[in-house]
Formats: C-alpha cells, structure tokens, sequence
C-alpha cells in the first residue's frame, strides 16, 4: 500500500493543532512538543513526495477522495514541480518557526494550535487540486494569522490585524466569484483545477474572461502584495509577533504569487497575455516604490516589510512577461522559472531578515535603526549573520536571491527591455538602503546601552542557521530547486 | 595537469583559504592566519604558473579552453553553466593577480601584525582575490557577473574594515553603491547582447554577434556602452571614480591589492576580452578611448593638489587606468594590458612605500605633515623612487616602456585619437611632477619629529590613536587600526615583497622593447588574432623612437619641474598657488564631481524616497485612494461590534453560510 503522504502532509498537523487545543493546561512542554513533532512529520512528508516525484510534467501523485460527487468536489491533492517547491518551502519555514516559537515566551497551547493550523491550511493551499479546497485553505490562512496578530502582536495589534483581516477578506471574495465563474464555464462543469489547467475553459479576452481574470488577479494582488493594494502589509508586520511577520512574508505573501501562475496564467492564458503589460507596471511600480519607502524606514521591520513589496515586484514582473511571451516560448519560461524561483528564495531570506529584527527588538526593546548602533561589536554572530542576509536581500550573486532575479530579468528583457532596465536599476536603491542599515545599526560605535547585549542564543541560531544555509545553498546550486520548478509545465501542451 | 584544472585550482585555493581562515577565527593565534592566506595565494600562483606552460604546451589555435562544474541555472535552454575561459589573456590577467596578491598578502602579514582584526582582514582579502580571479577566468557572462559583484562586495568589506570608523563606513557605501550601478550597466549589457545572440556564452557570442549584428548596430552600442558603464565603475573612470579616492580609508595593503594592482583594473580587462563587440561597435570603442582620456586628465590634475598621501597615488591610479582604458578602447590591446602589468608592480610598490611611511607616522596621512624621513628609512626611500620612477615613465623603468607604447599605437588610429594622444602627453608631464612632489615633500627637507625618533630606531606611537580624517580619539581594539605599527626597515617579509616589486618595477618594462622584445604580442596574439587592429596598429621606425625620446624627455622635464617648485624654491607653491586661483580651486576640490553628483543623484534619490513615504504613502495610498478601503474597514468593524457577535463567529458562521447557500445553489443548478 502506498502512502498518501500530502494527505498525510496536511492532516497530521491538522490534527496536531486540535490536539494541542484540547490539552490540559497543566502540560506546558506539550504544546511545543506536539507542534514540533507534527512539523516534523509534514516535513518529511514532503520530503517523500519529492523523493517519488518523477520529475516529469503535469500533476503526479494526485490524492483523490470523494466529497461532493454531484457538483465533482473532492479532497483533491497533487503535486507538479512549483507545487512541490512552495511545499517544501513551507514545511522549512514552518519547522524553524516552530523551533523558536511565537516569541521570546514559551509556546502556549493556543499558539501552537494556530501555527500548525496555519500550517495545514498553506500545504492545502499549494497542494490542492480542488478550487473548493483551494478557496478553503485560502481563507483558512487567513484565520490563522488574524489570531497570531491579534493575540502575540505588539501594542496596536488589534487595528493591523483587522486590517489584515479586512483586507484580504475582500480580496477573497472576488477570488470565489471567479472559481464559481469557472466552473459554470467549465464543459462538464468541475472544480478539479488539474483538467482546468489541461485544458482552459476559458479562452480568448472577451469581456467574460477579463471579468474572470480581473477577479483573481485583485484577490491575488492584495494577498501579494501589489502596490496601491499593500498598505495593509506593512501595518501587519509591525505589529506582528516575530513568528507572524516570519510567516506571512515568508509564507503566505507567495500565496498571491502562486495564484497568479496558477489560476491567472495556467488557466486565463489569453486573458493575462493581454492585460500583461498593464501587471508588468504594477509590479515595476511595486518595484521602484518599495525601495525607495524602504530607504526611507527607520524601524527595521517596516524597512524589511518594504523590501518585500520590492522583491514580490520582480515576481509579478516575471509573471506577466511569461503571459505576454507565453509560457511556452523561451522568454517566457525563463521569466516564470525565475519568479518562482525568487517566490522561494525570497521566502528563505525575508524569514531570516524578520527572525533578525525580531531577535533585535527582543534585547533592545527598539528596532529604530537610529537608535542601534555598533551591534557588530557586542553581538559579532548576530551581525555577520545580518550582514550576510542583507547581501542576500539586496541579490548579490552566490546568494539565494540571485539566480532568480537573473532569469526574471534575461526572460522580461526579451519581452519589454524598458521595464527590465528600470526595475535592474531598483537593484541600486536595495544596494543603498541595506548599506545604509548596517551602516547605522551594526558598524560604528555602539552606544553604552547597547555594550552588553548579549549574542545570539542556540534557540536563535536554530531558528536562523538553517536559513542561512538554504540562502548560500540556493545562491551557489540553484539546480537544487530550479530543476524541480523547471519540470512544471507552465501551458497547457507546452513543455520545458 | 590540464590548463583548466590548474585553473580551477588557482581559483579554488584563495577560496579555501578565505574560508579555512574564517571558520578559525577563534583558533588562530598570532600570525598563523596570515601565513595560511599567503600560502593559499602562492599556491594559487604556482597553479597559475603551470596553468600558464600547459597553456604554451597546446598548439596556438587550441589555446582557447572551456571548462564548466554544473549548471547554474540552465532552464529554458539557457547556457548559464559555471565556466571558465583558459586562454593567453586570462592566464595573463591570472598570473598579474595572483603573482601581486602573493606578494601583497606577503606584506600584510607584517603590516596588519597589531590589528586585532587580523583573522578577519585575511579572510577578506583572500575572498578578494577568489572573486578576482572569478572575474578573469570567468567563461560567460554568468560567472562574470558573478566575479564582477564579488569583488565590489570585497571590496566594501574591505574598505568597511575598521568598521567602527564612520569616514570608512561611508567609505564603503559609496564604493558599493557605485560599484552596484556598474553592476548593473555590466548585467544590463550582458542583457543586450544575450536578446542578439541568444546566449551567455563569450565564444559563442563573439561566433554570433557579426551574424546578428550590423556594424555599430543600436542595440550592439547600447549593449558596448552599457558593459563600458560596468567597466567605468569598477576602474574608476569619470564619473563613476569618485569612490576610489575615499576607498584610500581602508588598510594600505587594500590600497595596494584592490585599488591600484587588481580589482581597477577589470575594466580594461573587460574591454580588452569584449574586443571582437568593440570592433563591431566602434562608436562605443569611441567613447571608451575619450572617457579614458578625459579621466587621465582630470585624475592627474587632482592629483597636483592633492595633501593626502594615499589619495594622490589613489588620483594617479586613476590617471593610469586612464591611459589603459583609452588604449584598449582605441584597439592597442596589447600595449593596454601591458601599463596594466608594469602599473601593477609600481603601483602596489608605492602603496606599499606609502603604507610604510604612514606606520611611521602612526595611521597619519597628510603629507602636510611629513617630510625627512629619507634617512630614516632608506629601503622605503628607495622603493618609493624606483616605484616613482617607473610611474613618471623615466627610462628605462618599466613604465616608460608601457606607457610609450600606448601613446604610439593609439596615435596609430589618427583623427581624433591624435587628440588624445596629446592629452596623453600633457598629462604624462603632469604625472612626473606629482609623483615627484610627492617624494619630495615625504622624504626630504627637514626631518619631522616621527622620523626623527625613528632614526633612533624607536618607531612613533602616539598616546591616544585617533582618525587621521576626522581627528576623533579611538581605542585600539577591534574595528580599529591596532596599536602598533609596522614599517619596512623592520620587518623582512615586507622587505621581501617591496624588494621583489621593486625589482619587477624595474626590468618589467623589457618584456616589450619597441623594435627589440615582443614577448606580450607573441603571448596574446592567439586571444586577439581575429582582431581587425592587432597587425594593423604598428607604429613605423621614426613614430617610434620620437614617441620614446619624447616620452623620456617629458619625464625628466616634470621630475625637474618638480625639483624646482618643492625643493630648489620652495616658496613657490603658494605663489602658484596664488596666480591660478580658479584651477587650484578646481583641482583642490576634485573638480567639483562629489558635489555634483550629490546634488544630482543621491539627494534627489533621498528626496524622493521621503516623498514617496511621506507624500505618497501617507496621504495619496492611506488617505485618498485606500481612503475608501479604510472606511470600509471602519464600517466594518463597526458593524461587527455593534453585531455584539465576536468578529470571529461573524466571519465563521458568514463563511459556513455562503458555503452551505452556495451548495444548495449548486445542488439545484444539478
């Protein structure tokens, strides 16, 4: 009998956050123990579904149960190469987020719930096959963070994570007008997104099929985030906890980007190839906005938070060449390679620059970059580690970010040479702003109140050390992950 | 051993080294790191020799190897495997970089001996060089991009290295910033050529690019120019150059490895290796020879005015760079990368003289305050001269050789390049009355009082250590210079590598005797034979020998200019000084180009950083145009309070409902 491991992905730590909920409260190691175990077991999960994935096209190792015959819903899961890779993605940064917790307090039951909720509802996510279970995992995320921003977060938590909360939620709900257009388009009619992705019911960019991709893609734009629609993200990351902001840019933020290959330009092909251009400015302006308000930050979580919205630009610019060039063409597919490519390495690295100003703001009790200064001094671990994930941030080669970027660019370049230059040329602003940060946090003379600060703690490197492996693992062989994402067939009938 | 796998091995060796050192870094005691990354580094040179007679061993048609490790990121047809290209010139480029860095690691076991950032100032420098030596093997534009920003990230570690020193900290910044913009011009390039050629590869390119593109073609311009911007960049060519001055804030053996022997240099590495695009695209060629023109000139004039002692050789490393760039943009390949072998040797020489006078002025750098230390360092005195020699192009020091033959086979092209030639000689005459203001005043006239106790054999240390630049107190713990100070005259491994520069500053010129010895050319010619100007260039006897009596006569002109001015008068700076007010204001403040570009660039960039937070992000994004997602937001709440249901079961028993309605809809439609 075989095993059906991405059920067995989603379900353990499913079960793992009932369990944990329904603990007595007298066991206080539990709870850590039960979300460390079920992170584990998804992990390897995961790490066995890559081990029998083929590395062939198409969906493989599809999961089928039964839910609703009459309208074809059912527990689908199914794995192709960029599936796996957000898989694998997720099950690291949940397992190291896990490993350190929600914050510098010991794990409670309720927190341990709600990450391996969270957990469950991501792996769901990138694993469904089933739009019904897709819609599912994707407002269920959003639960999850609500109460991790709401119940961890700092002193105006309560307005962010409504915020959050709001916003995404008016972003789900065209996302579910459009699963129930397309399936209403669909010939029979189903939910089962592998036959939608074979074979788009939708073609042409009438009116209809722009409704339809207009639908996802503001959904998919706000979860990204897409400048005007970000403002709820650096809101959120402020006041989350460490683990929160680790998560949501991490994790959750490439659930956007994810929809927009998946849903946007898997099965809107026609639709997004012509709206194409209008997305590559919204992600140039993405690009160019958030470097520059990231140069302007003090707080160096509002600044990291910023850089995302830069970095997920470059995603969305790579997205939208591979719909304008078509997924099949050689630009196209170096476009789209790179932009999950960087969904993933972005993921590694931004998780590290959030657990950094995490563990900043847990001794200092600032993360005001005008207020640190001389860190390298009294904590020198702490701040080559920072060094070295600044540099991956701002893409230097040999780290994570790099190989992405090159292909994003090599494939837009083919297609709009102008958006690609503007937006090499916000690899400028990146170098300025992350140098400008060490400059005043980490070199220089520390103040007297920072002297003593003491280095990083083994909870800490736990936490990070593994990211920063995967960062220089990812930036010297990319093939690691890049093969994986190279075996998805981007088009319907288009191999790589 | 094949030609490629000792090239790999001189690549892997500094590696080791940077991480081997690195991973120690609680472990080593005493020298012992130095003398690992100086190891590293002679073994790396070893293998670039060996690398060098395979090479000689293939048949000269066959001297063009490809070696690749894995696929880098090879999706989509892409060629972006991890190669290298063995060839003449990057096994040139190769022994430079590893034979002076050798040499220069030699010296930096002594001369950083106090610096309590010992282990970490070695792993540094050998990370450096690994991305140098990226940066020349490098067989696409892949691993050269990938060298290409190694080393301007070195370089900021290493400029950063007193890391506790605001002046360097901004040091660093400005270096990397402007060498990420010529990162970006190289990538942007690459881009270009790769939408023509449709790969990454340097043979294939140079194969495809005459099918593809026409001559000076626009995209095959574009594409030149935007590599010449990542050349000016990193060489430090106007306007990109104004880095390298306040790179000076790093340890002087930095001075002398990064900026003056290597890292400068790429750029005319760069423009020497694109050569069959630059012949394509001769407009860009064009442009690079005036840039490099332009730059020769304003550098040596700066210089003039300059009173601190790194940052004249730092303007003269410009200038010289200058007259390399100009020629390999005119198609004087050869006569290029040769000013870039001799200028290696007598420039890291220099720097290394000059290192050793600042250890005896305590860290101090303005030659203001020096003066005298002739007899109190004779070895130093005598390296600075030969070094000064070779740099004012006196025969028959290896400069004036190398310099010459730029002169020559540039004013070959005719036209406007005769222009630049011209410029080439004024300035020559420029560049042998600041290196010899510069000996001058450091070593003679009245002793100053630190070499007056250093004649006592007693080396000056001040009571508290302070910033050179900015005069503020430091201790002498880590992310500072350490407490004690090395020169020349008391420690024989720096002796050893002055010594052996010295030597090679001297008789390094006789690899190419006009008329006589053509050791280079017969080297190179296999890199360059397909080249349209590498027979054609070839100044006749007459051009020849005026070119060399008039390069020799221009020197000795400016050395004795130099004599008259700061020793024979020496009242006469000031009156000078005095006369041309304007140019001395001009040349004092650096031709104004820090200024410029602050007002240009870097203060429009901030400015518009805060008004898109401020402006933008607050009032446009949050008040008027989210401004209504906000209300909505409030509305919301509000109505979710007033429900008096808990946001959370609101929202659960909404989902539940839409999805049981939504069911039942289904279930109907069915």
């Amino acid at each position: 009998m075989t095993v059906p491991w991405l059920s067995v992905a989603v379900a353990v730590p499913l079960l793992g956050a009932a369990l944990a909920a329904l603990l007595p409260a007298r066991l206080t190691a539990a709870p850590r123990l039960i979300a460390l175990g079920c992170a584990a077991v998804s992990a390897l999960a995961v790490a066995a579904t890559w081990v029998r994935f083929d590395g062939g096209q198409g969906m493989q190792l599809v999961e089928e149960v039964e839910w609703i015959p009459a309208l074809d819903v059912a527990w689908r899961l199914g794995v192709d190469g960029m599936s796996l890779a957000m898989a694998a993605l997720t099950v690291v940064l949940f397992a190291v987020t896990i490993a350190y917790g929600v914050g510098p307090r010991p794990m409670t039951r309720a927190a341990a719930a709600l990450l391996l909720l969270l957990e469950a509802a991501c792996l769901a996510f990138f694993l469904a096959q089933d739009f019904i279970l897709f819609y599912v995992a994707f407002d269920l995320t959003l639960v999850a963070m609500y109460f991790l921003i709401a119940l961890w977060g700092e002193a105006n938590r309560r307005y962010a994570a409504l915020k959050f909360f709001l916003y995404t939620l008016i972003g789900s709900l065209p996302v579910l007008l459009g699963i129930i257009a397309l399936y209403l388009t669909s010939e029979p009619n189903t939910f089962d997104m592998t036959v939608l992705a074979a074979d788009p019911a939708v073609r042409g960019a009438g009116t209809g099929a722009t409704l339809i991709w207009l639908a996802f893609f503001v959904g998919f734009a706000i979860k990204t985030p897409i400048v005007p629609f970000h403002t709820w993200l650096p809101a959120a990351h402020v006041e989350a906890p460490t683990a929160g902001s680790v998560l949501l840019a991490g994790v959750l933020l490439k659930l956007g980007t994810y929809g927009l290959v998946r849903v946007n330009l898997q099965m809107l092909p026609d639709a997004f190839a012509r709206y194409a251009l209008p997305v590559a400015l919204l992600g140039l302006v993405s690009v160019v906005f958030g470097a520059l308000v990231a140069l302007a930050q003090r707080d160096l979580k509002r600044l990291v938070a910023y850089t995302s919205i830069n970095h997920m630009g470059y995603v969305v610019i790579g997205v939208a060449a591979a719909a304008a060039a078509g997924g099949a063409s050689r630009a196209g597919e170096l476009a789209v390679d790179g932009a999950v490519f960087q969904m993933v390495a972005h993921g590694v690295v931004t998780a590290a620059l959030f657990f950094l100003a995490g563990f900043i703001a847990s001794r200092a009790g600032t993360r005001d970059l005008d207020e640190l200064s001389g860190l390298m001094r009294p904590m020198p671990v702490y701040g080559t580690l920072a060094a070295l994930a600044f540099f991956a941030s701002l893409g230097l080669p040999g780290l994570a970010q790099f190989p992405g970027e090159l292909q994003i660019f090599l494939g837009a370049f083919a297609v709009w040479p102008a958006v690609a230059a503007l937006a090499v040329l916000g690899l400028v602003v990146s170098a300025a702003l992350f140098l400008r940060a060490l400059q005043r946090a980490f070199l220089g003379e520390p103040a007297e109140r920072w002297a003593r600060l003491p280095d990083l703690h083994a909870r800490e490197l736990v936490a990070l050390v593994p990211l920063m492996v995967l960062t220089v693992a990812l930036g010297v062989y990319p093939p690691l992950v890049l093969d994986l994402i190279d075996s998805t067939a981007w088009l319907a009938g288009a191999g790589p | 051993m094949s030609a490629t796998t000792l090239a790999w091995l001189a690549l892997a060796l500094p590696l080791a080294g940077a991480i081997v050192t690195a991973l120690g870094f609680r472990f080593w005691r005493g020298r012992a790191a130095g003398y690992v990354g100086t190891a590293a580094l002679f073994g790396s040179f070893a293998c670039a020799i060996g690398a060098f007679f395979a090479l000689q061993g293939e048949p000269a048609e066959g001297r063009q190897l490809v070696s690749a490790l894995w696929d880098y990121a090879a999706t989509a047809g892409l060629d972006a495997q991890l190669s290298i290209l063995v060839d003449p010139l990057s096994i040139l480029m190769l022994l430079v970089v590893t034979g002076v860095s050798a040499l220069i690691h030699l010296y930096a076991v002594a001369y950083m001996g106090g610096d309590r950032g010992y282990t970490r100032f070695f792993s540094y420098l050998n990370f450096f060089v690994f991305s140098m030596v990226l940066l020349v093997l490098a067989g696409n534009f892949l691993v050269l991009i990938i060298g290409w920003a190694f080393v301007g990230a070195a370089s900021y570690l290493l400029i950063s290295f007193w890391y506790r020193r605001a002046t360097a900290t901004a040091a660093g910044i400005k270096a990397f910033v402007i060498n990420v913009l010529g990162d970006v011009g190289l990538v942007l390039g690459a881009y270009f050529l790769f939408r023509g050629t449709g790969t990454l590869d340097f043979l294939t390119t140079f194969e495809r690019a005459p099918e593809v593109f026409a001559e000076n073609d626009g995209e095959l311009v574009a594409g030149c120019i935007l590599l010449l911007v990542g050349a000016f960049a990193k060489s430090a060519q106007v306007p990109l150059h104004t880095w390298l001055p306040d790179a000076m804030e790093g340890p002087t053996p930095v001075s002398a490895l990064i900026h003056a022997a290597t890292m400068v240099t790429a750029g005319v590495y760069l423009i020497a290796r694109m050569h069959p695009l630059f012949e394509l695209a001769p407009t860009a060629g064009t442009v690079g020879a005036i840039i490099g023109c332009a730059t020769l000139l304003i550098a040596a004039t700066t210089a003039m005015a300059q009173t601190d002692l790194k940052r004249v050789i730092a303007y003269s490393t410009m200038s010289q760079i200058g007259y390399m760039v100009m020629a390999v943009s005119a198609g004087a390949y050869v006569a290029g990368l040769f000013h870039l072998v001799t200028h290696a040797f007598f420039k890291a020489l220099l720097f290394m003289a000059a290192g050793s006078v600042i250890a005896a002025m305590a860290g101090n750098q303005n030659m203001d305050r020096m003066g005298g230390f002739r007899r109190a360092m004779p070895f130093t005195f005598g390296c600075f001269v030969i070094g000064g020699l070779a740099l004012a192009g006196v025969p028959p020091f290896s400069g004036f050789f190398s310099k010459d033959e730029i002169l020559a086979y540039t004013a070959e092209r005719g036209g406007i390049f005769l222009v630049l030639v011209l410029v080439g000689y004024v300035a020559a005459f420029l560049t042998a009355v600041y290196t010899f203001r510069m000996i001058f005043r450091t070593f003679l006239g009245e002793p100053v009082p630190e070499a007056r106790e250093l004649e006592q054999g007693h080396l000056h240390h001040p009571e508290h250590p302070t910033n050179p630049a900015s005069g503020e107190i430091e201790d002498t713990e880590v992310g500072f210079p350490g407490p004690e100070h090395h020169v020349a005259e008391q420690s024989p491994t720096m002796k050893v590598a002055m010594g052996t520069l010295a030597l090679l500053a001297i008789v390094g010129g006789f690899l190419q005797i006009p008329k006589v010895t053509h050791l280079l050319d017969d080297f190179l010619e296999p890199t360059f034979a397909d080249s349209i100007y590498f027979e054609a260039l070839s100044p006749s006897d007459a051009a020849t020998f005026v070119g060399l009596g008039l390069g020799a006569l221009i020197a000795l002109a400016g050395i004795a200019t130099a004599w008259l001015v700061w020793v024979r008068e020496p009242g006469t700076p000031a009156k000078v000084r005095e006369r041309l007010r304007p140019a001395y204001a001009l040349f004092v403040n650096k031709w104004w180009f820090d200024e410029l570009i602050g007002t240009v660039i870097v203060r429009p960039a901030r400015w518009l950083g805060s008004f898109a937070l401020t402006a933008f992000e607050r009032l446009f994004v949050q008040g008027t145009l989210v401004g209504g997602t906000s209300g909505i937001v409030r509305a919301g709440s509000a109505a979710v309070r007033a429900a008096q249901s808990g946001f959370l079961r609101f929202y659960v028993a909404l989902f539940l409902g839409g999805m049981v309605a939504l069911t039942i809809w289904f279930l109907l439609q069915a």
